[in-house]
């Protein structure tokens, strides 16, 4: 089943194009990949879907439903969260407090302090970070504030799921195990997920199809192998055989 | 995040109840400065609830103030106190809801500029209907004693601080702690920003309102330059700050501690009084950014959090 159809979908910035009429679809479960150079889109496709931003032109369709030119609140209430690629916790607050405001709020709206609390617990101890619930969340270090970014996404129990480079800065364990965290959930969840990431082994590992952005365009899209070989891919990432 | 407020509700409601007797055993000067103080809690306590709590700092609540007051003064002699109090207050309310969908929408200096803009054209406007209703400040004859406004003005400070705590520990409050913090983010799990802003600027209205009210009662005139006057936003904003804005206690002592200087200064050296609420606003921003409630709980570390 599609979850997600997003068609033509077009942004500029006082005229540099950024997305240049994108169409995709992402299916029910599935984990799809987003990768392009800097500057490829791929951060202001994120934003565009979770209403962070609107689009210029196109639509978004979300569980049959349009989502383009709604609210980021209203979108997130829907079933769609996203983490930032630069993180954004509420530093003053705790860690665990971050990850209640998900469960409060989000696609359950928790109206009882006490069950987001231990709501907020469990995830907290799913992606490990239990030992850290009391500290203020800017005191994290950095592979510790990139888990409470998708922790508190998590708590707003998203059906979409969008990673914009959550491994990105991390040392191979912990990146590792971040790969592990986000594999883990989207088995047992039932989570759809489309992940931006730079470290692409990592992408090829987790991505069960993969779209590449390049200059706002769609260049490529398939299962890793496929896109690894395609010739369009090799030059971007490569550059072009010099004659 | 989500403490016991009963208890100190119960605390609060406790010291309000007791305070219920002054006005039966003290003299009309304690009585009046009674009245200034609690005021003085009603419209700062009010205060944080938009400003310290999502950050969104209002330099114009005084607008509040005086269209409370000004509604008061129309309806004087009309409508009975049980019905106009209640009218001031809500009218309070609609003017925040109709500033608030325009000004909540900038943030930083851009909102502490337009609300000081907003109330000052709130105030021009009331002065040109005025002038051309040929009015120049009107009297109010009959106005209850100082022994009733206090009780009322006791009525609206323990509101304030009810309001302040219930809504720090609510689910609403959580989520304007989000928006202070980060709005993006807060948007981007859930939180109905525009709406909770909103409701929040409309929240801290509604006492000002009354208060309104209740200042042009104990002058028994109304004068829009007098009861718009910005320094009455200025002082909120010092004494919320100088108290610590961040906690609902905090703009208590701010307030004591002014009020206090105030009559302090008021007979000595009054023009004195706001060169010297400029210097301790600085001083407090640079070195004791919590406010005097911070720089208490680094002794009392249970507190802390």
């Amino acid at each position: 089943m599609t979850l997600l159809k997003v068609e033509a979908l077009a942004k500029s910035f006082s005229g540099v194009v950024a997305l240049d009429h994108i169409s995709f679809t992402v299916n029910e479960g599935e984990l799809v990949g987003i990768m392009g150079a800097n500057g490829a889109g791929k951060t202001t496709l994120f934003s565009i879907i979770a209403g962070n931003l609107r689009p210029n032109d196109g639509s978004i369709t979300f569980d049959h439903q349009r989502i383009d030119g709604l609210a980021a609140d209203e979108i997130n209430r829907r079933g769609i969260a996203r983490t930032f690629q630069i993180v954004r916790p509420f530093g003053n607050m705790t860690v665990l407090e971050n990850v209640m405001l998900g469960v409060l709020f989000g696609r359950r709206r928790e109206r009882s302090t006490a069950a987001a609390e231990s709501r907020a617990k469990s995830i907290l101890d799913r992606l490990g970070l239990a030992d850290r619930a009391g500290l203020l969340a800017k005191h994290l270090t950095l592979a510790g504030r990139k888990r409470l970014e998708i922790a508190r996404s998590l708590a707003t129990e998203p059906r979409l799921l969008l990673l914009d480079e959550v491994l990105a800065g991390l040392t191979p364990t912990e990146a590792a195990a971040a790969t592990e965290i986000v594999r883990r959930f989207q088995l047992s969840e039932k989570l759809t997920i489309l992940m931006i990431e730079h470290v692409t082994r990592a992408l090829m590992a987790l991505s069960q199809r993969i779209i590449v952005l390049h200059h706002g365009q769609k260049i490529a899209e398939g299962t890793p192998s496929e896109v690894a070989r395609d010739p369009r891919t090799v030059s971007v990432y490569l550059g072009t055989k010099a004659q | 995040m989500m403490g016991r407020v009963a208890p100190v509700a119960a605390v609060v409601t406790a010291v309000a109840i007791v305070a219920v007797a002054l006005p039966f055993f003290a003299n009309d000067y304690y009585v009046g400065f009674g009245f200034t103080l609690l005021v003085w809690i009603a419209l700062t306590e009010s205060w944080i609830v938009i400003s310290g709590m999502t950050g969104y700092v209002s330099l114009g609540h005084v607008v509040f103030v005086g269209i409370g007051a000004y509604i008061a003064a129309l309806t004087w002699s009309v409508l009975p106190l049980w019905a106009m109090l209640p009218l001031t207050g809500v009218s309070a309310a609609v003017l925040a809801a109709i500033v608030g969908y325009p000004c909540l929408r900038v943030r930083g200096p851009y909102f502490v500029i337009l609300t000081f803009g907003v109330s000052e054209l709130v105030k021009f406007i009331v002065i040109n209907v005025e002038s051309a209703l040929v009015v120049s400040g009107r009297v109010l004859f009959g106005a209850p004693d100082i022994d009733t406004l206090f009780l009322i003005a006791l009525g609206l400070a323990w509101a304030s601080v009810l309001i302040a705590l219930f809504v720090r520990q609510s689910r609403f409050g959580s989520g304007l702690r989000g928006i202070r913090e980060n709005e993006e983010a807060a948007e981007t799990i859930g939180i109905p920003v525009g709406r909770f802003k909103v409701a929040a600027f409309v929240l801290s209205a509604i006492v000002p309102g009354v208060v309104g009210a209740l200042l042009i009662m104990r002058s028994t005139y109304f004068e829009p330059l007098e009861i718009f006057n910005p320094q009455t936003s200025v002082l909120i904003v010092t004494m919320a700050v100088i108290g610590g804005s961040d906690r609902p206690f905090g703009p208590l002592l701010g307030v004591v501690f002014l009020i206090l200087l105030q009559e302090l200064l008021w007979t000595n050296l009054p023009q004195l009084y706001m060169i010297v609420v400029g210097a301790l606003l600085i001083a407090v921003v640079v070195w004791m950014p919590g406010g005097i409630y911070g720089r208490l709980q680094q002794f009392i570390p249970s507190t802390a959090r």
